[in-house]
């Protein structure tokens, strides 16, 4: 500092001298002072992070080995079975009413258009007819006032004229598989009954019989079949009670170990308090409180989990009878359905059997081997949360954590908006930059980036009202019936919500990406196009490679931007906390997931402060924190690696 | 011109205080997204008709947001769908906070499916296969063909552990299902997913596109509230301390009078 001051040119004591010295230091010790407050401010939100998250490791390990050693999860080991069990039940029981259902197809669709008239009806005549409703009970005994009901009936009978004539909305749904003198019975009847009726039309009774008499008779022919299932559905009988009543045994040994840690910890809160008291009598009453506080023994839970080991041989028996269930069902089962759904459900079943009795011949070794007082390692709970498929919070039984669906989730929805925002992205740089006239250029450019300008809350909006529901309609027309996953059954799914992320990182790939090939030095372009090279030749052989770094990290910063977004996957990706089921191929984009940051902003507001749970939420954001940081500094990487043309 | 911006800054002071001390008639509730949406404001509205100055500040994003609220003191009177938990009670015990419950109404949790849907009478054994995943499709339980989706309330919301409770054997809730903010939002998914299904407060049945389904051959309405087999009650939490405009407002949820509204909303009164 004292050298640079005297080799000035200003000479020594001029009051140049020491002002502008003296602004010098101001202005440098206020920039540096920004700059430090933000490291610091970035350290310590690492460090609360840290801190935070830190706790949850030893926090759910206690809470594991709480679940081992109340015996919890002995009940687990068994109830998978049962769960499996269930699976391979229901799906017989598609498979038989996928067949029953296949010869009364007709039958359905003569029903559900009958159905479809009157609920078209029942819509347009819904505001005066609740209205009716309201006034009716509400009038007590002098009842309603005339006038009231006159006007509101009048209005009725207008509106039902109108909707009988299809006059609002779409117009009568179409009846192609009801004929002409049914479809007319069936307004009639509707246009003659009281506004207060809640009576099926005669017409919606006779179809829903007609279709119970058809199924009826669908079903004798698979008689056999059926008994075939109930058999098998009924073989979990045994577990079923078993598992239940063992459970509740558990879930007491649970309880009573979890109250009296919470009556251990309240005693020593309140004589952590007694120090700070003024007055003996307070202290003294203070420490009566603690001693009262203490109600219970601790648990000993050998003595707790004698009962439900000694059904060990009951467990036995009835995994024995679900094996011999299957054996059966096997030589039982029909060879082939004629349905080609009732077909696929079958073969499905079928590939699932040798797994299924495999689980079942693994279950008794599993259980005698299960001892309650093995620790719970700090690596398996580690490993458990890392590889964990179930994330399941809120429940009686036991809390997991597990993070792989949300991370799939996370990773699906990005996948998508990349796929949309990289082209139009990168596509819309490499024209602005390269082909766009100026005046285009002074239009596109601006309004890309007032893209980014819309709050992501209202693009979520944006999602659910119009996005969403116009997916929805159009994946319901027939003539989109080849596109994999249509016709969309979930409103809410990773596409859309994909497909709006995308919208909020095109902003930030095509700023960047601009910039990229706006750095590409001038003479590139120029001793490509002195050899003779077409503009185009130029763009893709010659501009492009040489901002290829730049484009590359524009995308991980979008990408960046999209794994972090919270909003958006909130409202609309459909929190569903499962891996997506990949055997649908494509269709998979179509199903709703959740989210690392959706998980967080939903379950963070109302966690207890300092529980497991709360924790778990820290190292939920330490990964985002991680991933974010990852892909950010890779970008960062990029871009000084492949640098060309400037150093 | 200083003098005029000293009396200036000292009038906007003054004001400042002024709205301070109006301020201290706020009554701030925290909790239950059931009670919080319709009950609790159209009865704040009535209280206030009553009770000038007072001012209400209302936060419905689950039961569970009540009792931290509480004993951090961010609310004087809490909103719950479920009974507190004892850990909760201690915690607030902790902090010097002594909570008074109150039975405010009770409420019946409906199951309702798509209006397009045939299935329009369930068993509770079928709810309860269906929400915890065994039962995947509608024809299973005599319906149509067609994947059925489950709605649930998200983790915060007392219902959702009501819900376990009353109808699900406290076992998990299908892996498939998704989990929404709020009855609303689940019967505006149900009303336009044809194979959808969820669960709401009796005050939310009647949106359209959607239909109620009886249960074990009793109707939802206010009238079956005995023998449905999905009633609960809701509760309010008050700090035994609290001051005297949230303890009138707590007494004006039971009286005659808060109880008329609750019964307009489609809630069952206490008797």
């Amino acid at each position: 500092m004292s050298d640079s001051s005297s080799s000035s040119t200003v000479p020594a004591g001029h009051p140049f001298r020491r002002k502008g010295r003296g602004t010098d230091g101001l202005f440098k010790a206020f920039f540096a002072g920004n700059a430090g407050l933000t490291v610091v401010i970035l350290v310590l939100i690492i460090v609360f992070l840290v801190r935070e998250g830190a706790g949850f490791f030893p926090a759910y390990r206690g809470e594991l080995e709480l679940y081992r050693k109340a015996g919890l999860e002995f009940v687990d080991i068994a109830r998978k079975d049962l769960t499996a069990h269930e699976q391979m039940s229901s799906l017989l029981n598609r498979a038989y009413y996928a067949q029953v259902n296949a010869a009364c197809r007709r039958e359905f669709q003569r029903s559900q258009e009958a159905t479809q008239v009157v609920g078209y009806i029942d819509d347009a005549v819904a505001p005066p007819r609740s209205a009716l409703e309201r006034v009716t009970e509400g009038a007590g005994e002098e009842g309603a006032p005339a006038e009231l009901l006159k006007s509101l009936n009048a209005r009725y009978q207008s509106l039902l004229a109108d909707a009988l004539a299809g006059r609002p909305g779409k117009g009568l749904p179409p009846t192609p598989h009801l004929s002409d003198e049914e479809r007319a019975g069936l307004l009639q009847e509707l246009g003659a009954r009281e506004p207060l009726s809640t009576d099926e039309p005669a017409l919606v009774i006779a179809l829903q019989e007609q279709l119970a008499a058809k199924q009826a008779d669908a079903s004798e022919p698979l008689a056999g079949f059926r008994e075939t299932i109930n058999a098998f559905a009924s073989a979990s009988e045994d577990l079923d009670n078993l598992i239940y009543e063992t459970g509740e045994s558990v879930k007491a040994t649970k309880e009573a170990a979890t109250l009296h840690e919470i009556e251990v910890t309240k005693r020593d809160t309140l004589l952590a308090a007694v120090p700070g008291t003024k007055g003996a009598e307070e202290r003294a009453q203070l420490e009566a409180d603690a001693k009262a506080a203490v109600t219970t023994e601790p648990v000993d839970y050998r003595a707790a989990l004698q009962p439900v080991l000694g059904r060990m041989g009951e467990f036995e028996a009835a995994n024995a009878r679900l094996a011999a269930a299957l054996g059966e069902v096997k030589a039982a089962l029909p060879s082939d359905l004629a349905d080609e759904k009732a077909q696929r459900y079958l073969a499905t079943f079928r590939k699932a059997e040798d797994e299924y009795g495999r689980e079942l011949a693994d279950t008794m070794p599993k259980m005698q081997a299960w001892d309650f007082e093995k620790p719970v390692g700090l690596g398996a709970t580690i490993s458990g949360f890392i590889t964990g498929r179930d994330w399941i919070t809120g429940g009686e039984w036991q809390d997991f954590y597990g993070i792989v669906p949300l991370f799939v989730g996370s990773l699906i929805i990005a996948l998508i908006a990349l796929s949309l925002a990289i082209p139009l992205g990168v596509g819309a740089a490499i024209y602005t930059n390269q082909l766009a006239g100026g005046r285009q250029q002074r239009f596109i450019k601006p309004t890309i980036e007032f893209l980014q300008a819309i709050p992501s809350v209202v693009l979520g909006f944006l999602g659910i009202a119009v996005l969403g529901t116009l997916l929805q309609e159009t994946s319901m027309k027939d003539s989109f019936a080849w596109v994999p996953g249509f016709p969309i059954e979930q409103r809410l799914n990773m596409f859309t919500a994909g497909c709006l992320l995308g919208l909020m990182a095109i902003p930030t790939i095509f700023s960047l990406s601009e910039d990229a090939l706006n750095n590409v030095p001038s003479a590139f372009a120029e001793a490509s196009d002195a050899l003779g090279a077409s503009k185009l030749q130029t763009v893709f052989r010659v501009v492009c490679p040489a901002a290829i770094s730049g484009i590359l990290a524009a995308v991980l910063l979008g990408l960046g931007r999209v794994i972090g977004e919270t909003m958006v996957v909130l409202l609309v990706a459909g929190n569903r906390i499962e891996i997506p089921d990949f055997t649908e191929g494509l269709g998979v984009f179509f199903q709703p997931a959740h989210t690392l940051t959706g998980i967080i902003a939903q379950e963070l507001g109302e966690v207890p402060f300092g529980s497991v749970h709360y924790r778990a939420l820290f190292v939920v954001g330490m990964v985002l924190f991680f991933i974010v940081l990852a892909i950010n500094w890779s970008a960062q990487r990029l871009l000084h690696r492949f640098r060309i043309g400037q150093d | 011109m200083r003098n005029t911006i000293r009396f200036a800054a000292a009038s906007l002071f003054a004001g400042a205080m002024l709205a301070a001390t109006a301020g201290a008639q706020t009554i701030s509730l925290k909790g239950s997204d059931t009670l919080g949406a319709k009950l609790v404001p159209q009865l704040a509205e009535s209280f206030k008709s009553k009770n000038d100055g007072v001012k209400f500040e209302i936060a419905a994003e689950g039961s569970s947001t009540a009792f931290p609220a509480l004993a951090n003191g961010t609310a004087h009177i809490g909103m719950s769908s479920r009974q507190a938990k004892p850990e909760e009670i201690t915690a607030a015990q902790a902090k010097g906070i002594k909570l008074k419950e109150i039975e405010a109404c009770h409420d019946m949790i409906v199951v309702i499916v798509n209006k397009g849907n045939s299935v329009k009478k369930l068993t509770k054994d079928q709810v309860a296969k269906i929400f915890t995943g065994q039962v995947k499709d509608w024809s299973e339980v005599g319906g149509a063909p067609g994947a059925i989706s489950v709605y649930t309330r998200n983790t915060s919301s007392g219902t959702y552990k009501d819900w376990q409770k009353l109808a699900m054997k406290d076992r998990n809730y299908a892996p498939s299902s998704q989990k929404l903010a709020g009855n609303e939002q689940i019967a505006e998914e149900v009303s336009k997913n044809k194979g959808g299904i969820g669960y709401v407060g009796l005050a939310y049945a009647k949106k359209s596109g959607t239909a109620p389904v009886t249960i074990d051959g009793v109707a939802p309405i206010a009238a079956n509230a005995r023998t449905y087999a999905y009633s609960r009650a809701c509760y309010l939490y008050i700090p035994e301390n609290a001051d005297a405009t949230a303890k009138a407002f707590a007494d004006f949820a039971i009286s005659p009078e808060g109880q008329k509204i609750a019964e307009n909303l489609g809630f069952v009164p206490n008797h």
